[in-house]
């Protein structure tokens, strides 16, 4: 009476088995499913809204005229000058000087309004044969940040000068 | 006896092909509920896009650019392209404006340019419009001391879609 039970229950035994297989199954699915559509993008740190600012930034005329006005530099040229250690004739002050004013300048308009909280510029002359680091300039606002950012290179004097901006968001 | 378990086991059958059947609707109406939630933003964001690239394409355009430079805008090509008719449905956009960064936002005409900061290309009215920005050099011709030199300020290009 027993045996015969026993050989009755196993189909069924078979069938919960195989449901339970399907429900896992779907599940596994559904998660993976979700966790697509979920997703959020990783945000990216080298933003082109930085990349775009800097390339545009560094065409902007500035107050230093090395040899004569009004053959101004514009700021991609203030940074070689400073490297060199010129002065500007229509100032009379150091090109670094104006480097330093010209860019504290052009980033406050850029990045002044509610939706930023601070930056970061890092200019240095980098020639890796040599092993020779230069810093040029360096302008902080609100300390150190850790947001997005962009660097540019400019060939020159056998190695790059290194432009690095990194912008912060406020979190609003 | 025979009979009436296969009527049972057909039963059981069709219950399960209907359990299947109702289970796989629900699954893709579940999938079509999600993808076309998002037919709108990506609708949007396509828009986005494209005036993005026009963007880039302008500021590198005969019609706006400076020679041989890119991400820079000649103001004194752009003051004489305002408002032209001939132009406002030549890029398929809402409206294209350029603007200087500076505190003020005086608009430019023929008379005022260039001691002003924003220069309204084209417009064509639409109400529900989002700018896409790109920083561009705004150059133009000036005078001093005789001699005549690129002068170039750090701005804006603004152009705008239609929000769906």
């Amino acid at each position: 009476m027993i045996r015969k039970n026993l050989t009755k229950s196993k189909p069924g035994q078979e069938e919960i088995v195989g449901f339970v297989l399907i429900i896992v199954l779907v599940f596994v699915v559904g998660v993976i499913f979700l966790g697509i559509m979920l997703r959020k993008p990783v945000p990216s740190s080298n933003s082109p809204e930085i990349e775009n600012f800097l390339e545009a930034s560094m065409l902007t005329t500035t107050d230093c005229a090395i040899n004569y006005a009004p053959a101004y530099d514009n700021l991609g040229d203030l940074i070689k000058s400073c490297y060199e250690d010129k002065v500007c004739a229509s100032t009379n002050e150091s090109s670094c000087s104006v480097l330093n004013k010209s860019f504290s300048s052009v980033l406050n308009k850029a990045f002044s309004g509610e939706r930023y909280s601070g930056y970061n510029l890092e200019i240095a002359y980098v020639n890796n044969e040599t092993e020779t680091v230069k810093e040029i300039l360096n302008i902080s606002r609100q300390g150190n940040c850790s947001g997005v950012g962009a660097m540019k290179f400019i060939n020159a004097y056998g190695g790059d000068l290194q432009v690095r901006l990194e912008v912060c968001y406020s979190e609003s | 006896m025979v009979g009436k378990k296969s009527q049972l086991r057909i039963k059981q059958m069709s219950f399960m092909l209907l359990a299947a059947v109702l289970f796989f609707v629900l699954a893709g109406m579940f999938f079509l509920m999600f993808s076309y939630s998002n037919l709108k933003n990506k609708a949007t964001d396509l828009n986005k896009q494209q005036a993005l690239t026009i963007a880039l394409r302008l500021a590198g355009s005969s019609e706006f650019g400076c020679v041989d430079q890119a991400y820079c805008i000649d103001t004194d090509k752009v003051i004489a392209l305002k408002g032209r008719s001939a132009y406002l449905d030549f890029w398929d956009v809402s409206a294209i404006e350029v603007i200087k960064l500076e505190n003020r936002s005086r608009e430019c005409t023929l008379a005022s340019y260039p001691d002003c900061e924003l220069i309204k290309v084209i417009d064509n009215n639409d109400t529900n419009k989002i700018a896409v920005p790109l920083y561009v050099s705004l150059c133009r011709k000036a005078l001093e001391y005789g001699n005549v030199y690129d002068k170039c300020e750090l701005g804006q290009l603004l152009v705008y879609y239609k929000r769906i």
